[in-house]
């Protein structure tokens, strides 16, 4: 095993752990709008931090390119998601939660 | 493929898990989610199995646009949309409809498991054959190879059976897509700026799935599946389509003809119906792709568009 092998499971291990923070966020936070904030930020970071470590594993100009791509659409994609989301969710009248 | 590891024993249990829940959730939303989540796990499965191409597959077409008609059917069904309605009828009809369906599901079940546990040790003899005869096709990636030479009788019919399907719900569809396309919920700057940053790109993608579908996993059903979801997209985020009314069945049916065409081309040039010389055949196949790249992405999006006009739902029924 490299030095780059374990630079690369280091980055995917981190990864997965913002992919954990993200959905125990989903689970466990009051409303709507907390538990997106929590998925949509959380898994960005994670998936980037996996698309490092793929590349790692696949380095060069083509892989390199594939992946951020991968890495972007998704930002975007997720991004556009929780913003609609959110919008159905205010439009339906639910209100943001506040501490008790 | 090494031996079975910890991510197939959790995909394993996963599988039926998500089919049992997607089925048995009496909230059709919470289902259809379900069942989107169950068509990336099947995904994996293949990836699993090193069937990539089937994987690519499974995820654009059988999660994705499978998923997307759930759910805009989901939207057109009347009535409170988050409520499955009580069944209509005699229950003892209904236990006999479940009975037989549940019998039914048994029998295939019982008839897999004979299937597999019969399937002789060892490289099958098909995968001998397409890997032996693979220099003649043209192309490197093998299901590419059996798809549009080995056995591209199968798939031009194929294709025919989609464009039959896409001109019956045409014909039973109302006729105001893309235009009428219910997306007053999702419509707004932030979609229209996401689908002119993303439209150009997610074509790049359908033509790069094409192309490197001649050597690696990928191909035209892929590419046009992403092509798809590049037309849904743009029909819910409101940029217009600017499509002729007349030139709608052209799209639809040009690559069937188009395949059509190449096949009896090859019967004046080499003497048989899809017969292709090893020097050329990655070309005519590649020409044969791009139609159905575009036709199965028009077929895709009315299968879409037709199915569900969520607009007026009243109207007509």
């Amino acid at each position: 095993m490299t030095a780059t092998d374990l630079l690369a499971a280091a980055l995917a291990a981190a990864g997965s752990l913002f992919f954990v923070a993200g959905t125990l966020g989903l689970i466990r936070f009051p409303d709507v709008y907390s538990r997106l904030h929590a998925l949509t930020k959380a898994d960005n970071v994670g998936l980037g931090l996996i698309v490092l470590a793929t590349f790692l594993r696949e380095p060069g100009i083509g892989s390199g390119l594939r992946l951020g791509a991968i890495w972007l659409l998704i930002l975007f994609a997720s991004a556009l998601a929780g913003h609609l989301i959110a919008r159905e969710a205010l439009r339906r009248g639910i209100r943001p939660w506040r501490r008790p | 493929m090494s031996g079975v590891g910890l991510v197939d024993v959790l995909l394993a249990m996963a599988v039926p898990a998500l089919a049992a829940a997607a089925l048995l959730y009496r909230d059709l939303f919470r289902a259809t989610v379900v069942f989107l989540v169950l068509g990336l796990t099947i995904a994996l499965v293949w990836v699993r199995l090193d069937a990539p191409d089937i994987a690519l597959a499974e995820a654009a077409v059988g999660a994705g646009i499978t998923g997307a008609l759930f759910m805009r059917a989901l939207g057109a069904l009347p009535g409170p949309p988050r409520r499955n309605a009580p069944a209509h009828g005699a229950p003892v009809f209904w236990l006999a409809v479940r009975g037989s369906a549940g019998a039914l599901a048994a029998v295939v079940a019982l008839l897999l498991a004979w299937a597999v546990s019969t399937v002789p040790s060892g490289e099958p003899v098909l995968a001998r054959l397409v890997r032996d005869a693979a220099p003649e096709s043209g192309v490197g990636n093998p299901v590419t190879a059996v798809l549009l030479n080995f056995r591209g009788y199968d798939t031009l019919l194929e294709v025919g059976v989609l464009l039959l399907a896409a001109l019956g719900v045409s014909t039973v569809g109302a006729d105001r897509h893309a235009a009428s396309l219910g997306g007053a919920r999702v419509r707004g700057p932030v979609t229209l700026a996401f689908a002119h940053f993303m439209l150009p790109g997610l074509a790049v993608v359908a033509a790069y799935l094409l192309w490197i579908g001649a050597d690696q996993p990928g191909g035209a059903f892929q590419g046009a599946a992403v092509l798809a979801g590049a037309w849904l997209l743009s029909a819910f985020a409101g940029v217009p389509a600017d499509i002729p009314p007349g030139r709608m069945p052209v799209i639809l049916a040009g690559g069937f003809f188009l395949f059509l065409l190449v096949a009896a081309g090859m019967v004046a040039l080499n003497g048989a119906l899809l017969c292709f010389t090893p020097a050329t055949a990655k070309w005519w196949m590649l020409l044969i792709e791009s139609g159905l790249l575009v036709s199965c992405a028009a077929i895709l999006a009315t299968l879409v568009f037709r199915l569900t006009d969520d607009e007026r739902p009243e109207a007509g029924r």
